[in-house]
C-alpha cells in the first residue's frame, strides 16, 4: 500500500447536480484548512478499480462520508450503495489512526439507516453549503494558520464564482479534471486569502 | 480495534497542502495552474471587494409589537397615584 499521508482526506460523496453546491463548499473549506481532498473520481472507470479505491483511500489519513443521499434515485429509482460501502472500507483498511466523520443533512437519521454507527454522531450540514462550512470546521482544525468563519465564507464564495468556469470547460463538476481543477483552485484562493491578511 | 470515532474530535491539519503539491499529485500542467491562479485571484478580489451584509438578526429583532413592548416596560410609573 502507499504511504498515508496526513493532510489527504478521502470525499466519499454523491456526485449529483443537488449535491454541486455542497460539494463545492466541501472542497472550498477542506482547502482552507490545508487538506488535500480526494475522491473516487481519480480512479479511471476501468478494472481493478476496487483495488485502486483501496489504495486511494489507504493513502488518506482522514475521511468524510456523506450519507445524506438515501433515498432511491435515477431511473428506474435504486437506493446508492456506493457510500456506505466506501464507509466500511475505510474503516475496514484503516484499523487506527484515521480521523473519519459522517456527514448528514437530517438529525438523527444515520442512527436508524445505519445503526451499526450507533454511538457516533454525524454532523449535520441540513443540505445547505452554509452547514457543510459549518460541518468541516467542527471537524478540522488548522496549526498553522486560524481559519475563521468570515475567512470560510470568503473562500467559499470565490470557489463557487469560479465553479461555472471550470464546469464550461469541463462539461461537468464531476469529471477527474474539474475535481483536481477544484482542488488547486481551493488551494490557490487559500494561499491569496491568507496571505493577504498576513500582510 | 475501532478508529478514531465520528465527529468526537477535530483532525488538525500540521501542514497545509499547496498549490504545488496538487499539481505534482494530479499531474496539471504549468499553463492550467496559471489560468486556474488567474481565475481564482479575479474571484477572490470581486468577493472581497463586495460589501457584506450585516448580520439577518442585527437588522431585526423581534417584531414590532414586541419592540413596543419592551419600550413600554421601560417607561417610568405616571406620578399620578
Amino acid at each position: 500500500m502507499a504511504a498515508k499521508h496526513a493532510t489527504h482526506v478521502f470525499l466519499n460523496v454523491p456526485f449529483d447536480e443537488a449535491y454541486e453546491p455542497l460539494y463545492v463548499a466541501l472542497i472550498a473549506s477542506l482547502t482552507a484548512f490545508g487538506s488535500m481532498p480526494r475522491t473516487v473520481l481519480e480512479i479511471p472507470t476501468q478494472k481493478a478499480r476496487l483495488e485502486r479505491l483501496r489504495a486511494l483511500i489507504g493513502e488518506c489519513g482522514a475521511s468524510v462520508h456523506d450519507l445524506s443521499r438515501i433515498e432511491p434515485s435515477g431511473k428506474p429509482p435504486l437506493p446508492r450503495f456506493n457510500m456506505p460501502f466506501e464507509l466500511g472500507l475505510s474503516l475496514g483498511i484503516h484499523k487506527r489512526d484515521h480521523a473519519w466523520f459522517i456527514f448528514e443533512s437530517v438529525p438523527y437519521r444515520v442512527s436508524r439507516s445505519l445503526t451499526d454507527l450507533g454511538g457516533y454522531d454525524a454532523a449535520i450540514h441540513g443540505g445547505t453549503p452554509e452547514g457543510i462550512l459549518r460541518a468541516v470546521t467542527n471537524a478540522f482544525g488548522a496549526r498553522k494558520q486560524r481559519v475563521k468563519h468570515g475567512d470560510l465564507v470568503t473562500l467559499w464564495k470565490a470557489l463557487r464564482d469560479v465553479a461555472p468556469r471550470i464546469q464550461k470547460e469541463r462539461g461537468s463538476l464531476f469529471t477527474p479534471a474539474a475535481f483536481t481543477d477544484l482542488v488547486t483552485t481551493g488551494h490557490e484562493l487559500s494561499r491569496s486569502h491568507f496571505s493577504r491578511k498576513r500582510r | 480495534m475501532a478508529p478514531k470515532t465520528s465527529s468526537a474530535e477535530r483532525y488538525i491539519i500540521e501542514d497545509p497542502a499547496t498549490p504545488e503539491e496538487a499539481q505534482r499529485l494530479f499531474g496539471i500542467s504549468d499553463k492550467r495552474v496559471a489560468t486556474l491562479a488567474k481565475w481564482a485571484d479575479e474571484a477572490l478580489r470581486a468577493v472581497e471587494s463586495s460589501p457584506r451584509k450585516p448580520p439577518a438578526k442585527a437588522a431585526k429583532r423581534g417584531s414590532k409589537r414586541a419592540a413596543s413592548k419592551r419600550t413600554a416596560k421601560k417607561r417610568k410609573p405616571s406620578a399620578k397615584g
